[in-house]
């Protein structure tokens, strides 16, 4: 599977240096800003709002692209010729699907490694905001509440992208190669579990209100970047049924390209 | 190499062979290429070789030694005996062809002298 | 003699189509296989389930013994009759890629292959011509020590030279302990190469045998029976 990862890797190579080039040059901007930037944290308060919430659109943006060729590379391989390829290799459904699920984590990972070096680089290249910044590094980095909550993102992003690769499975099993039927269906389906999830996860947050994780991943920031808010309540017990029919998902893909795999 | 594909293609590289033992190019004892390298140099599925190589074991003009190869059986009389055999086969099937275009025996003699003196 | 294939009542329906009814076949291991037919007879439909890439509706199908799956991707090594690789890869990389998950890929004999169709390692997929990509495609297919060679219209696009570079290439790499089906319209070029042939129309086995049986039976080439075979079939 890994074999697998890396080739998928190298077939990225581009756009992650693209991503890069223009983080790099984003960031070296937003610096130019900032090299004025006084020592009194007040003179400078309405630019360095802005600065950070630029950094994370970008970041955003970027895995959003990662993360839509993830699934529309998926979705030729199973449609298109390339598809002959792939699936003629002796993985198994699981290793296949393992493989794309192991770059999504893996863009994730680097978006947010990226995010942060984005923000140290700027505090080095501004001094103003360095000294701002600095004390609260390390602590905030050693923020556990922080990992956790990002540890839940990306379960929760893990699992939807699950549903999602099992929509376009499910579509294709269904349709063989008519394309835009299979599209369609595939629409349907995800639409169908996601509109399930939703009912049903309200359903149990009314049910379980009490159950909640009580998290502080800010506590440790400078105060212009939401610090000192106190910590507050992320809930528990609806992730915890999307991960579980994310796990699903992923089973029931795995078992649809083993067994019912019609190219 | 041509062969004709109306008709069994194992057959027509026996009668290659057969030819080229009657026309002496292959004596005795001589050792006929390996089923793969014959294949190869015809262009043709190795297993037809070997079809042919079995079929002419079966008719007597080869051998097969494991592990050694193939080796042409015979001596001079069989092989002279398989030379008048191919000899009489061709005229034969001349004769029949020209006849059904309507000559005669001496017509078809004469062409042959003409046809001798034209070859060398 | 161990079967590599052994397919008994093959049946794959979709909503609308059967594209296979009732296929038996058996393949045993050194022989090349003809599959013939017209377009939309079932052969590539036949020959994606022998790959693994199909499940049939019903029916059974072995390849050595085992259920067409993960272990049997392991043995078959399978050209479909598209370009099913990607543009920017070079043909060394293909090759690298074939080595990567192919534990019978052999590079010795893929270079071999390479210098006999004249292609370079540097070329890009993108680049070739229709011809060149389905030599590349052939080299990396046979470049592999497989059971089953399972090829669709392995010789479309390929000008005379082309095609006896392939086949030559077939012969070179035949060995007894592996077999080939393989489907082409090209009847007259590659019967020569047929120990069996297997007629297929509208997804139903009509005529199946030894490609020499069948011309004494006939008294005509393989390309004679086909006519005979189809002729007959759209005179119904």
């Amino acid at each position: 599977m890994w074999k697998l990862v890396r080739y998928q890797l190298r077939g990225r190579r581009l756009l992650y240096t693209i991503g890069l080039i223009v983080m790099a040059a984003l960031t070296l901007f937003e610096a130019s800003e900032f090299i004025g930037m006084r020592q009194n944290p007040a003179d400078s308060a309405p630019v360095s709002i802005g600065v950070p919430i630029t950094m994370a659109i970008f970041w955003v943006m970027f895995y959003g692209v990662m993360t839509i060729v993830n699934i529309v590379t998926y979705t030729q391989d199973l449609y298109g010729d390339t598809g002959y390829l792939i699936f003629s290799l002796p993985l198994r459904g699981a290793e296949v699907l393992g493989a794309r699920i192991a770059v999504l984590v893996l863009d994730t990972v680097m978006t947010l490694l990226g995010g942060m070096t984005s923000v140290i680089v700027l505090a080095c290249l501004a001094p103003g905001l360095g000294d701002q910044v600095r004390p609260v590094v390390g602590k905030f980095l050693l923020t556990g509440d922080y990992w956790l909550m990002c540890l839940g993102v990306l379960i929760v992003i893990v699992s939807f992208m699950s549903i999602m690769f099992f929509g376009v499975t499910f579509g294709k099993s269904l349709v063989n190669s008519r394309k835009h039927l299979g599209s369609v269906f595939s629409a349907l389906v995800v639409t169908a579990v996601l509109w399930f999830s939703l009912k049903a996860g309200s359903w149990l947050e009314r049910t379980f209100a009490g159950w909640g994780l009580y998290l502080d991943p800010w506590k440790n920031l400078p105060p212009f970047l939401f610090g000192g808010t106190g910590p507050a309540r992320f809930p528990l017990v609806s992730p915890l049924l999307f991960v579980g029919l994310g796990t699903l998902a992923f089973v029931l893909t795995s078992w649809l390209m083993d067994r019912k795999l019609s190219l | 190499m041509e062969f004709d594909d109306r008709t069994p293609i194992y057959v027509q590289i026996m009668d290659l062979i057969k030819q080229r033992i009657a026309a002496g190019e292959l004596k005795a004892g001589a050792q006929l290429p390996s089923v793969r390298d014959l294949a190869q140099q015809v262009v043709v599925n190795p297993n037809t070789v070997q079809k042919a190589y079995l079929e002419l074991e079966r008719e007597g003009y080869v051998a097969t030694q494991r592990g050694t190869g193939t080796f042409v059986c015979g001596d001079a009389g069989s092989v002279g005996e398989l030379r008048r055999r191919l000899a009489r086969e061709t005229v034969r099937t001349c004769v029949i062809q020209l006849r059904s275009l309507g000559y005669t025996a001496d017509e078809m003699a004469s062409m042959l002298t003409a046809a001798t003196r034209e070859e060398e | 003699m161990s079967m590599i294939v052994q397919a008994n009542d093959l049946t794959k329906r979709y909503i609308t189509t059967t594209a296979l009814s009732d296929v038996t076949l058996e393949v045993p291991e050194g022989r090349i296989v003809g599959l013939l037919g017209p377009n939309g007879s079932g052969k590539t439909t036949l020959m994606k389930i022998l790959a693994a890439l199909l499940s049939p509706t019903s029916g059974t199908v072995f390849i050595d013994g085992l259920i067409p799956g993960v272990a049997t991707r392991a043995l078959v090594s399978f050209l479909p009759d598209v370009n099913h690789l990607d543009r920017w890869m070079t043909i060394g990389e293909a090759g690298d890629f074939y080595a990567d998950f192919y534990r019978d890929f052999d590079r010795t004999r893929f270079q071999e292959l390479l210098s006999i169709m004249e292609l370079s390692a540097r070329q890009k997929i993108g680049s070739l011509s229709r011809g060149m990509a389905e030599k590349a495609r052939l080299s990396l297919v046979f470049g592999r020590r497989a059971r089953l060679y399972v090829l669709d219209e392995p010789f479309g696009g390929l000008d005379p030279l082309a095609r006896s570079q392939v086949l030559e290439a077939l012969v070179a790499n035949f060995r007894a302990d592996c077999s080939m089906i393989l489907s082409t319209q090209m009847v007259a070029d590659v019967e020569r190469f047929f120990d069996d042939v297997v007629f297929l129309d509208r997804g139903c086995v009509v005529l199946a045998g030894a490609a020499e049986d069948l011309r004494t039976q006939r008294g005509t080439s393989i390309e004679g029976v086909y006519k005979e075979v189809y002729g007959h079939v759209e005179a119904r």
